[in-house]
């Protein structure tokens, strides 16, 4: 079977439970919002393929749920994860709290190299806001990522956020895979291009 | 003396010849002659001069005697001269004065006489007028009446005009007017009557429907207060007693809104000029020509109840008057006339009423049909008229209502269902939980003390719909209301349609929600709870029907009991088709990531990692999925194992991978134990042990057999139970082998070894069997 994609990158979305991480991914993923709450039970995901530099890229966006008991299961996957958003709600000063907690979670629990991201979602609630922006840049500064304000509702900077993600994963893997590239071919990588394999299959036949 | 005498003698003729002179004035001549003659003359001139002085002395003296009286008359005349002249004057100016003081007389008298002449006229003339005054009067009578339309005085007072006023007045050409008019006037009046008539006509064609309406009403409010039907409907009663005390300036009964006076006058007339037959013929004509009319319905009539009431009063109306017509019209219709009318009439009304009912998606304007049409039979009925046909399209509007309803319903369950988030109700304090438990009769041993907030295992649809079906409850019940069914019946009828509600229209809904894009697992889950909820609460229902029509719960609420859980079964099945549905879904997405490299040479030496995803996404989803019943988990868990393996063994068989190698085998033997490993740690309760296995055993079976090359085992044990590749069938051997083969040859070096080449022989060997297996 042909691979229809050049990478595959996973992606996982976590905050407090209600800050819209499931919106931020409908959103993402079918371009559309649904008002009614629901609260996600256990875990979910959703792919989408995007364009990213003429390399197709197949973004596996794992969505979880924010509530305490599914905890356990949720973390489970953080592991495999190669870029994390951290979302909160900028209407909710609890959730921006968490955030620390959830940075934690991801310390403990995930690749140390992986990507990460922090959301300010529901910016379209300027009147309801209880997180200033400064607060939210001041807090990606410290951890040293990336920082963007979305709202799923009126589909802000939602796009933007998964591709800046996207890229910075893809730019941190391509810088991984030319370090790596020269001495052995890198079939550790399952995401290395398809047109690679046989000379790396080759060179290893030589080997033989 | 001789001389003395002689002179006297001359003397003497001398006077002679004065006398004679003076006496006579002319003719002198023979005098002087003699005179001359006798040589006298001058003694006569003598004479004559002594006469003359002796005239002259005489005439002196004369005139000395009357001097002084002379001039005393001519005083005296002067005096008379001037006094004549006054007197004159006096005369002149009295003359003046007595002409102008005669003048305005002599005028007055000239008129005087011109108006002793006009009274004479005047005189005359009133005789004449006394004479035709009775035929005047007479004829301004006749006009006024006829302006007053009243046309039956009219043509008796033409009578007496034609017969005893106008024979007195021949003689005056407008009585010869007056008679060659009297025709005219005749056709005239019948022309007025009939005009009349058809005002009349006009007028009742536009008051029917208000009649009908009044009949209506009255029928309504004696149906009130008539105490055998006072029990069935207290509500309406009420509503009516209302409506009443709005309506007291119209406690006329219906015809006598109207004048009839047109049409007895008209016949009245028509008797008079004989035209008796005529006019019927025009009335039954004009009102067959009306019915028609009547009787057509309004082409949107389906669009509003205020075309149906109208259609409706309309037909009334105009049946209550042709019912007083023919009870008042001294046989201008007949009562076969009538009833054949009305049969037909009949005929059309149900059928209008049946077209246009059909089209009626309102139930609510299904009802109000319905009571028009109750109230219209017994308004009808009232007046004589036969109903029956109504009653059997009553029966029919029946079922479209329960049809009608239906169709409502589908739209009220849609609404719940497409604002509903399926999810658990969660009751924050004792109100609000107090709340559901009175909207739906949960039948379960609650605990004492609960601690909010509190969540109840069904969704708010559970309560949402046990409402409404009771809504539909009583939808139902209101057509039968007045239909004078027995209890039984109703009984019935309320059952079957609350079933259909249930089993088709419900479960129609719920199915058709699962269709929907955005419905998730979760939500589908909570479905099937929800079903069973509403299963359980359907005996609640049924004692329900039983409270509100009196019957006995008979044997239909075993029954009920009986297939209680099968209510929704249809549903439930579909949800459960749509869980897996989603499920597999869910599974392709993992297994579109796949990226077997089919010529791998050594397997990872661990599983793939679209495989590890697929089994911990299947781990986490039956693990956090508490509430799926356990056994939609076994069906779902069963099918998602099905569909992996399924997946998994195409891929192998995939047309498109023509050389697969030995590693690329071992890799995928590496994911199908992974699979095995889920499928043995039992991922969802009250599965039988190896169950879900047995769905991997195909592809398990394969892979034994291909990676220990195991074939005279194989070849022995074929076709037979206990055979360990029982399940290996020679035509899929024998494509794997190909492809194994295609595989093996990219690798050019195995030709030099040995090992190799006996291996590629006893390949061929395998595969010349299996053909031979597979020819069998």
């Amino acid at each position: 079977m042909a691979k229809t994609y050049d990478y595959l990158f996973k992606l996982l979305l976590i905050g407090d439970s209600g800050v819209g991480k499931t919106c931020v991914l409908f959103r993402f993923s079918e371009d559309a919002f649904n008002t009614t709450f629901i609260s996600t039970i256990g875990i979910d995901f959703k792919i989408r393929t995007i364009d990213l530099d003429g390399k197709k890229i197949k973004l596996q966006i794992w969505d979880t749920a924010g509530q305490e008991r599914f905890r356990t299961i949720t973390t489970a996957y953080y592991r495999g994860a190669m870029g994390i958003m951290l979302v909160y709600d900028i209407t909710n000063e609890k959730s921006f709290e968490n955030i620390k907690n959830w940075i934690r979670n991801i310390e403990e629990n995930a690749s140390a190299d992986v990507e990460k991201m922090l959301l300010g979602n529901k910016c379209e609630l300027e009147e309801k806001r209880q997180v200033s922006k400064e607060r939210g840049e001041q807090l990606a500064i410290e951890y040293g990522i990336k920082f963007i304000e979305t709202s799923a509702k009126a589909s802000i900077r939602v796009e933007e956020a998964f591709f800046t993600l996207a890229r910075d994963i893809k730019a941190k893997m391509e810088k991984k895979l030319e370090a790596s590239n020269p001495p052995k071919g890198g079939h550790q990588l399952r995401t290395s291009e398809p047109q690679k394999k046989p000379t790396s299959w080759l060179s290893r036949c030589t080997l033989l | 003396m001789e001389e003395s005498f002689k002179e006297n003698e001359e003397n003497c003729s001398y006077d002679l010849y004065l006398q004679e002179i003076e006496g006579i004035d002319d003719y002198w001549g023979p005098t002087f002659r003699t005179i001359f003659d006798n040589n006298q003359h001058h003694n006569f001139k003598q004479k004559l001069d002594e006469r003359v002085k002796q005239h002259d002395k005489d005439i002196e003296r004369l005139c000395n005697v009357y001097y002084q009286g002379f001039i005393e008359s001519v005083t005296e005349l002067l005096e008379v001269k001037s006094q004549s002249k006054n007197l004159n004057d006096q005369v002149i100016h009295l003359d003046k004065e007595l002409q102008r003081s005669f003048q305005p007389l002599a005028k007055s008298g000239t008129e005087l006489l011109q108006a002793r002449k006009v009274q004479s006229n005047i005189a005359t003339v009133m005789a004449q007028l006394n004479l035709c005054l009775p035929v005047f009067t007479c004829y301004s009578k006749l006009q006024k009446q006829i302006a007053d339309k009243k046309y039956y005085p009219a043509l008796k007072t033409l009578e007496e005009l034609e017969h005893v006023h106008l024979p007195h007045v021949a003689n005056y050409r407008f009585s010869n007017q007056l008679c060659q008019k009297i025709p005219k006037y005749r056709d005239k009046i019948e022309a007025a009557s009939m005009g009349d008539l058809k005002d009349f006509l006009e007028n009742i064609r536009k008051f029917s429907p208000k009649i009908g309406e009044v009949a209506m009403r009255h029928t309504s409010e004696q149906l009130a207060s008539d105490p055998t039907v006072v029990g069935r409907k207290k509500k309406r009663n009420f509503l009516q007693a209302e409506s009443r005390s709005n309506s007291t300036e119209e406690d006329l009964s219906a015809h006598e809104l109207i004048d009839f006076s047109p049409i007895y006058r008209g016949l009245h007339i028509a008797e008079v000029l004989g035209k008796v037959t005529a006019f019927e013929a025009y009335y039954r004509s004009e009102r067959t020509k009306q019915a028609r009319l009547v009787l057509q319905p309004p082409t949107n009539m389906h669009e509003s109840e205020e075309s149906y009431r109208n259609y409706i009063y309309a037909v009334l109306g105009f049946f209550i008057l042709e019912d007083h017509v023919l009870n008042t019209g001294r046989g201008l219709i007949t009562k076969a006339f009538l009833e054949e009318m009305w049969s037909v009439a009949l005929s059309k009304i149900t059928t209008a009423l049946q077209t246009h009912s059909a089209y009626c998606t309102d139930a609510t304007l299904v009802l109000k049909i319905k009571d028009l049409i109750m109230l219209f039979c017994s308004t009808l009925r009232n007046y004589g008229y036969s109903v029956k046909p109504l009653w059997e399209l009553m029966r029919e509007l029946r079922d479209h209502y329960t049809e009608v309803l239906m169709q409502r319903w589908v739209q009220v369950f849609r609404e719940i269902l497409s604002k509903e988030d399926f999810q658990p109700i969660i009751v924050h304090d004792e109100e609000e939980y107090e709340q559901i438990l009175q909207s739906f009769p949960w039948d379960v041993d609650l605990p004492d003390d609960i601690t909010f907030p509190y969540s109840f295992p069904f969704s708010s649809m559970v309560p949402k719909v046990y409402q409404q079906v009771k809504e539909f409850i009583y939808a139902c019940l209101k057509f039968s209301e007045d239909l004078n069914l027995s209890q039984v019946e109703v009984d019935e009828m309320i059952r079957k349609s609350m079933n259909l509600l249930l089993t088709r229209t419900f479960s129609g809904c719920l199915s058709s929600s699962f269709r929907s894009p955005h419905i998730n697992l979760q939500k589908i889950t909570q479905i099937i709870i929800d079903t069973g909820y509403l299963e359980d609460a359907n005996i609640y229902l049924d004692q329900f029907i039983s409270n509100i029509t009196g019957e006995e719960t008979r044997n239909i609420t075993v029954g009920a009991i009986q297939n209680q859980h099968a209510m929704f079964r249809v549903a439930r099945e579909d949800a459960v088709r749509q869980i897996c549905e989603k499920l597999k879904q869910k599974l392709n997405e993992f297994l579109e990531l796949e990226s077997y490299d089919w010529n791998l040479v050594e397997p990872k030496g661990h599983a793939s990692t679209f495989i590890s995803d697929i089994i911990r996404f299947l781990q986490t989803t039956f693990q956090s999925f508490t509430d799926l019943p356990p056994e939609v988990a076994q069906i779902a868990c069963r099918a998602a194992c099905d569909h992996i393996a399924n997946c998994m063994f195409d891929m192998l068989m995939n047309e498109e991978i023509r050389q697969i190698s030995m590693g690329a085998l071992n890799q995928l033997n590496l994911d199908l134990l992974q699979c095995e490993q889920f499928a043995a740690s039992e991922p969802v309760n009250g599965l039988q042990q190896d169950e879900l296995l047995s769905y991997f055993t195909k592809l398990r079976e394969l892979l034994d057999l291909l990676i220990s090359w195991d074939w005279p085992t194989y070849f022995h044990d074929y076709a037979q139970e206990t055979s360990r590749y029982k399940n290996v069938r020679p035509e899929i051997a024998v494509i794997l082998l190909e492809k194994l083969k295609e595989g093996d040859k990219k690798n050019i070096f195995t030709v030099l070894n040995k090992n190799e080449r006996d291996k590629k022989k006893l390949l061929e060997t395998v595969l010349k069997q299996l053909r031979q297996l597979c020819v069998k």
